[in-house]
């Protein structure tokens, strides 16, 4: 084993780079997840939003010729399919999880029939121009964190910037005041003059936009080409990110940066010589980033218990019952 | 009210989804007249247009079918696991297939059940070939990819700069650990010096983790990766930091000339059309395991020859020597499905 190819000077680099690139998608949609679930809605329509996001994002941008475009309709289609789940949870007051569930079952077989019918079966994936990596002129120059955090893909910007908004408007403004308290007690927003299905429907469409964004980034930004079921399972990580967040945006995108920072290092240590015909088992290395972020989250628990947690979550607010 | 109007909603939102994902068996009682050709159906638990496992067995299929070797029909998307197989299986055994190809290894506990239900139809799935995994009308085809990793280590130890290289595999299962080790002895034989690094993902199917994978071992000096799984997000790594990789299951050569070698290429055509052949022969029974392998042609591992770096001239004598050897029955290449390559003593 080479450890100087995983943590020497010119190793870690490109590790904490892979790390960051690992973390996007999911980060975004974390973000958006803490948003919805804040006003009391759970989203685990998380992952099929994603993948809606990734095909739209790919089918534009290869119909316009122009990525950027491309990369608006993610979020575009994200919110559309949480427009449509809304209709569901919030309006009609359906059970979230089932709905949830069931658009994830639906997207996934609609993506991947759609994709079906637009492409012949060929050799290789048809491809789209990837969104290039940006420097940002003087940040780029400090030694070590420049090329980490300032010489990334252009959606890494875009992608935080996002994150940061996110958590602005849950935080700062009064939209996200009525949000938190919607999540919190819908009846005393309602007595309020709240419009609690209102506020919830947008929560759940940042959601829907955020994971949208996600699964544009994975195409865009890191493949160039879409291919069924892309996603691989990142909504479903989101979700439990969302947890270890405390309900939380920014502390979302540090979740999935752990994760994805410790899944690049498992990666590099693999590649190093780590797993190969040595006495530790492959299985050890898949399971470390998902160990390592359980166990901040339990010492996180350990100080603060669930702080942050909407108390109507998952709850529909039905207005009649309480007239 | 409310609702129950809702719950009415989702009813009909899952019977959209069942309509989506389930492709009913096309008419195939039409065609009887002409001659009886054997009736096929290949059951494949992900999208045919993979690039890779689910694409190589339909294109086989349809390519056997337009050779008028069989009958087929196909379903694709069905999901690996044995409750979403065990309907779609039933229908195509009550509509009188001759012939039932499961194509993953998961499906075989459900293929064992169904074949007692169904004794009057030939079931064969993607097993091991292990004497439990047989029965009376169950056969199992193997995928002998080590076969071919053996040759196509050869050709990577020769076109190796560095001396270096490796392999990315899904899950540590015997069919990618024989696969790894071969690419490894393969590429001992010429260069008991080369240096290897195996990666597995825990999972079979995620290109963007992939891609990171790939990235992360040319980073630690490797000059060309050998693939067992879904190999997209490796092209894209291979493109982009301009080295090399080979193709699994299908040739992926045309995906990125300069930057794939080779690929470890699987004939399902010539293995779909074997077993349907011993079904229409009567011979099927008892269920045997079918090693369509590198000596028929089931496997292939062809040079390409736009590759950047190609190899030497020793790697490629010793790649004509051990196929010729192979395919005269005069050398038998190392199944390794645990233990190291190093304790594989292999002279040709």
């Amino acid at each position: 084993m080479d450890w100087s190819a995983v943590f020497g000077a010119g190793a870690i680099i490109p590790w904490l780079n892979a790390g960051i690139r690992l973390a996007m998608p999911t980060a975004c949609a974390a973000a958006g997840e803490t948003f919805a679930e804040r006003a009391g809605v759970l989203n685990l329509g998380l992952e099929g939003m994603m993948l809606g996001g990734a095909l739209a994002s790919f089918l534009v941008s290869l119909d316009t010729g122009s990525t950027w475009i491309g990369f608006l309709a993610a979020p575009v289609v994200g919110a559309l399919m949480a427009l449509a789940m809304g209709l569901f949870t919030v309006k009609l007051k359906a059970e979230q999880v089932v709905t949830g569930i069931t658009l994830v079952l639906l997207a996934s077989s609609f993506t991947s029939f759609l994709y079906q019918e637009l492409f012949e079966i060929q050799a290789a994936p048809p491809r789209i121009d990837r969104l290039p990596v940006v420097a940002i002129p003087i940040l780029r120059d400090i030694p070590v964190v420049g090329p980490i955090l300032f010489t990334q893909n252009v959606l890494v910007y875009v992608t935080v910037a996002l994150i940061v908004l996110v958590w602005f408007l849950l935080f700062r403004t009064r939209f996200g005041l009525e949000a938190r308290a919607v999540g919190e007690s819908p009846v005393a927003a309602d007595s309020n003059g709240v419009s609690v299905d209102r506020v919830r429907m947008l929560a759940l469409m940042i959601s829907g936009a955020m994971a949208g964004v996600g699964g544009g980034v994975l195409v865009i930004a890191q493949l160039g080409f879409y291919q069924d079921q892309v996603t691989a399972g990142r909504g479903w990580i989101a979700i439990a990110l969302v947890y270890f967040s405390r309900w939380n945006p920014i502390w979302a995108l540090g979740g999935a940066l752990l994760f994805g920072v410790v899944d690049a290092l498992q990666l590099r240590i693999q590649a190093a010589g780590g797993g190969f015909h040595n006495p530790i088992p492959f299985e050890v290395f898949q399971a470390l980033p998902y160990l390592v972020t359980l166990g901040v989250l339990i010492l996180a628990a350990k100080r603060q218990r669930r702080v942050g947690q909407p108390a109507a979550l998952g709850i529909p607010y039905e207005k009649e019952a309480h007239a | 009210m409310k609702r129950a109007r809702s719950i009415a909603l989702l009813f009909a939102l899952s019977l959209v989804i069942v309509a989506c994902s389930e492709k009913a068996p096309a008419n195939d009682g039409t065609s009887d007249g002409e001659g009886k050709l054997v009736k096929v159906a290949l059951i494949l638990p992900n999208a045919k247009d993979d690039f890779t496992w689910n694409q190589q067995a339909y294109e086989g299929a349809i390519a056997a079918e337009e050779a008028g070797s069989f009958q087929l029909d196909w379903v694709d998307n069905v999901g690996q696991d044995a409750s979403s197989f065990i309907p779609v299986a039933e229908r195509y055994a009550q509509e009188g297939y001759d012939l039932i190809i499961a194509h993953t290894f998961d499906y075989g506990e459900p293929v064992k059940q169904l074949a007692e239900k169904y004794p009057d139809v030939n079931w064969t799935w993607a097993g091991s070939g292990l004497p439990e995994d047989l029965m009376e009308n169950v056969a199992a085809y193997e995928q002998p990819f080590y076969e071919g990793s053996f040759l196509a280590g050869i050709l990577m130890a020769g076109a190796s700069p560095n001396g270096k290289i490796g392999a990315i595999g899904g899950f540590d299962i015997p069919a990618c650990h024989s696969m790894v080790e071969g690419f490894y002895a393969g590429a001992r034989l010429l260069n008991p010096d080369i240096k290897f690094e195996a990666t597995y993902l825990g999972t079979w199917f995620d290109p963007a983790k992939e891609k990171e994978a790939a990235l992360a071992m040319y980073d630690a000096g490797v000059d060309i990766i050998g693939v067992c799984g879904v190999p997209t997000g490796i092209i894209e790594a291979a493109k982009e930091a301009n080295k090399g990789m080979v193709g699994y299951v299908n040739e992926q050569e045309s995906a990125a000339p300069e930057n794939v070698l080779t690929s470890v290429a699987w004939n399902t055509q010539l293995t779909w059309e074997t077993m349907a052949k011993d079904v229409a022969d009567g011979t099927f029974r008892p269920g045997k395991a079918y090693h369509v392998g590198l000596a028929v042609g089931g496997i292939q591992v062809a040079l390409n020859p736009e590759y950047k770096d190609q190899p030497n001239a020793e790697a490629m004598t010793l790649y004509d020597e051990v196929l010729a050897k192979v395919k005269a029955g005069e050398f038998e290449i190392p199944y390794i499905p645990e233990g190291s390559a190093e304790d594989v003593q292999v002279s040709i």
